[in-house]
């Protein structure tokens, strides 16, 4: 070997380990047993979404939708859409998502193999959109108008059901003041849209905005049955989006004030118990399944401890198990978190399950009491 | 001589002319209103109040139909009339048969002017009436306002521009309004022993509407009524004042303890009739509170004033509703008021037949449209839900728990054992 042959390659060596270096510093120092790991790429700012099973996801790319699994099979084109948002069904074997231009909205529902099965032009703003059940799609929408004075934002549920028309249902209607309307798009994202893990109500947030007091938000809890609403605790605009707990009777959000708050649902006119105190505000919540670990302001904690922190994270979800990172143009996995994959609710049986589903329907419809449903929960669970 | 008789003449002619033709309003008006101007030019106000005494004179606002020429215009000069007037209850009827219409898709601003001064926002009074809000314009001006502007408006019974008093002192002023089926005063006056006694003989031998209830002239209509027009009698004290003045004018003719037993059979007659009432609204109380109504509140048109709640007091509707409601609403508007009333103005024909029967009939109707409503809800065979049921027993005992018909140790007694049946 030459001698410029074996500078050549000193000099290669070299920026090997130069660039393993830079990377063990970009990385977070992760706890032990815990291993994140790049997945795919990805566009910055772009919605991806998990596949039920854990072993693929739907992520964009320049050129559109892509199918990309994870166990070392080829990767494919869904779409050519670019979605705003995206959401697998129960069984995985549909994909939904939405397109926004031009302040209105498109669903378009696909399966594995990128053949459409519905196409839905939305009237309206859709952020965001869950699957109730493997036929169902639940979206909200909002319109906005505007008026010399200011403007008026109307907030509409719209509900997909396969082979049956679109349901638009008006549920909030609120006039805007000049000086909100300012924030322009962002208004867009307020309404996060949360489903119970019993998969029977919804959680979401109505802005409101009185001539002479600041604009804020309310979250709002909406039994999807009955139609029964409770208008929950206000929170300043654009705080983050509130989360239900892991057995759906409380919900976690982020008081605009530097506090993590959960409030118990029943009884209602209970005081939020402060659960944790954080440094910063509390821009992103995620729970796992049984909500013993967090996603917290680019922190994973247990319980109260912090456990490691990545401040590049720019969207995080829980699915498969894992919680799922995007940070700039990849998507990580982090695995290790086997022991609490499990919701409460999956020990319930199908025939507990359709007792307490009607027992919650009758408890927010008030014709029984949060003390009843406590008594007959625990009947049912003997 | 020749001259003092020439500027008599001369003074004669200009303060006559000053008098009547030199009205700028009567020129033109002989030709475009022309009986106003001949009912005015033989009326007693002639010389002493002109056109723009009472319409002013700004002919701009008038043509635009912004004047009103209401109570408080005659009231200027008759003050004692305007306040027995509004201390009465046709001083109230506005208050009591009209509503906003800013809400209505059919607006139509020349109508508030009735409940608004010129140029205030302020409504003179916030009770609404469904029934007028649910009409169309039209049948709000001639079917609503023809008879409830008497609050507001002297010429209801007098006439725009005549004065002469036997217009008013005759019956036939009061037929317009109070006739009908839902408050059939006229008929039966007419059609009682007084009535036809006014017939044959006159009026020194018999009362009409005005000897009761406006004596000596009175504008208080509602001096010795004991109850308001839902029937239900006023408080004691309220009543029995009441009472003791009609006493009075009854006895101008009958010995007091006479018409004092007759007043109290009427009385009789009235409580009776509401029990009948009670139980035939309890009937559908209980209906809704099971969810039978059909269609139930909620799947029809919202009532403008409560929505989609059963409307069964004084604000309920006569369209877009259930049949049995429907039947309730001939048996309180139309036919407790015929018994009642009838009962009162001393008519047996009106108190039995035309009233009592046809109350006790339409109670069989209810109980009859009840039961069949009740049959409805039987579920089908093929797939029972016992779930359904139970959950239909709860909100009827909510809803009843909800009305107050339930203490909260009942409503949670019979709650907890509905729930019982509730298998784990």
């Amino acid at each position: 070997m030459s001698i410029p042959t074996l500078f050549l390659r000193s000099l290669f060596a070299l920026g090997l380990i130069l660039l393993c270096c830079c990377s063990l510093v970009t990385l977070p120092q992760l706890p032990p047993g815990e291993m994140l790991t790049p997945v795919t790429t990805t566009l910055p700012q772009t919605p991806f979404a998990v596949h039920p099973d854990g072993t693929a996801l739907a992520s964009v790319r320049e050129d559109g939708l892509w199918w990309v699994p994870l166990d070392g099979r080829a990767a494919y084109r869904l779409s050519e859409r670019h979605p705003t948002a995206l959401s697998w069904n129960p069984s995985g074997e549909r994909l939904a998502l939405v397109t926004v231009a031009n302040n209105s909205s498109s669903l378009q529902v696909i399966t594995l193999t990128g053949e459409v099965v519905a196409t839905e032009e939305l009237s309206g703003f859709a952020s965001d959109l869950i699957w109730r059940n493997v036929h169902e799609i639940l979206l909200l929408t909002q319109k906005l108008t505007r008026y010399s004075f200011g403007g008026n934002l109307e907030m509409s549920l719209q509900v997909w059901h396969e082979n049956q028309p679109l349901q638009r249902e008006s549920i909030h209607s609120v006039t805007l003041k000049k000086s909100t309307l300012a924030l322009g798009e962002r208004l867009f994202t307020v309404p996060s849209l949360q489903l119970s893990p019993w998969g029977d109500e919804i959680l979401f947030e109505r802005i409101h905005d009185p001539p002479q007091f600041p604009v804020y938000q309310r979250m709002v809890v909406r039994h999807l049955d009955s139609g029964e609403e409770r208008a929950l605790e206000a929170t300043p605009l654009l705080s983050p989006p509130a989360r239900y707990s892991a057995d759906g009777e409380a919900i976690l959000y982020a008081d605009g004030d530097g506090k993590l708050l959960s409030l118990s649902l029943w009884p209602q006119g209970k005081m939020p118990e402060l659960l944790f105190e954080p440094e910063v505000l509390a821009r992103q919540l995620t729970l796992n399944a049984d909500g013993s670990r967090g996603w917290r302001d680019g922190a994973l904690w247990q319980g109260k401890t912090r456990l490691w922190s990545w401040s590049e994270v720019e969207a995080v979800k829980y699915a498969a198990g894992s919680f799922w990172f995007r940070a700039g143009k990849k998507i990580f996995r982090l695995e290790g978190d086997r022991e609490a994959t499990l919701s409460p609710l999956a020990a319930l049986d199908e025939g507990q399950r359709n007792k307490l589903l009607l027992l919650r329907r009758w408890r927010s419809n008030g014709l029984i009491t949060p003390a009843d449903y406590n008594i007959r929960f625990e009947e049912i669970l003997r | 001589m020749i001259r003092l008789i020439v500027l008599s003449l001369l003074v004669v002619c200009f303060f006559g002319t000053t008098a009547w033709g030199a009205d700028p309003c009567i020129d033109c008006h002989r030709e475009k209103t022309p009986a106003a101007v001949r009912q005015w030019e033989v009326s007693a106000h002639v010389g002493k109040v002109d056109c723009a005494g009472c319409h002013g004179s700004d002919h701009e606002a008038l043509l635009a139909g912004l004047v009103k020429v209401g109570a408080a215009t005659c009231g200027r000069c008759h003050e004692k009339a305007l306040h027995d007037h509004r201390a009465s209850r046709h001083g109230m009827s506005l208050h009591a048969g009209w509503g906003c219409t800013r809400n209505q898709p059919d607006r139509d601003v020349s109508g508030c002017r009735f409940c608004h001064e010129e140029g205030s926002t302020l409504p003179k009074s916030k009770v609404q009436c469904a029934r007028f809000l649910t009409q169309s314009p039209e049948m709000r001006e001639l079917g609503c306002n023809r008879c409830h502007q008497v609050e507001d408006n002297c010429g209801s019974c007098h006439s725009n521009h005549m004065t002469d008093l036997a217009i008013v002192r005759s019956p036939q002023s009061c037929a317009p309004c109070h006739m009908g089926p839902d408050h059939a005063q006229w008929e039966m006056w007419q059609t009682s022993q007084h009535g036809g006694l006014y017939a044959s003989m006159g009026g020194e031998y018999a009362p009409d509407c005005q000897r009761c209830h406006m004596p000596q002239g009175s504008h208080n209509v509602s001096k010795g009524l004991t109850s308001p027009p839902s029937m239900i009698p006023y408080p004691v004290e309220k009543r029995t004042q009441a009472r003791e003045e009609m006493l009075v004018l009854c006895a101008e003719c009958h010995a007091k303890e006479f018409a004092r037993r007759e007043l109290a059979q009427g009385d009789g007659i009235r409580d009776q009739s509401l029990e009948l009432i009670h139980e035939a609204k309890e009937i559908i109380i209980d209906l809704k509170d099971r969810g039978l109504i059909d269609p139930a509140p909620e799947e029809r048109p919202p009532h403008p004033l409560a929505g989609n709640q059963l409307v069964l007091d004084g604000q309920m509707l006569y369209e877009d509703y259930s049949h049995i409601e429907r039947l309730f609403f001939k048996m309180k508007k139309y036919d407790l008021a015929k018994t009642v009333k009838g009962a009162y103005h001393q008519n047996p024909a009106y108190t039995h037949w035309i009233g009592n029967a046809e109350l006790k009939m339409d109670l069989v109707d209810i109980k009859s449209e009840a039961q069949r409503l009740q049959k409805t809800q039987v579920l089908p065979v093929a797939a029972p839900d016992p779930t359904a049921n139970l959950e239909r027993e709860l909100q009827t005992i909510k809803n009843r728990f909800d009305r107050g018909a339930l203490s909260r140790e009942e409503y949670d007694r019979q709650r907890n054992a509905l729930l019982e049946t509730l298998q784990p």
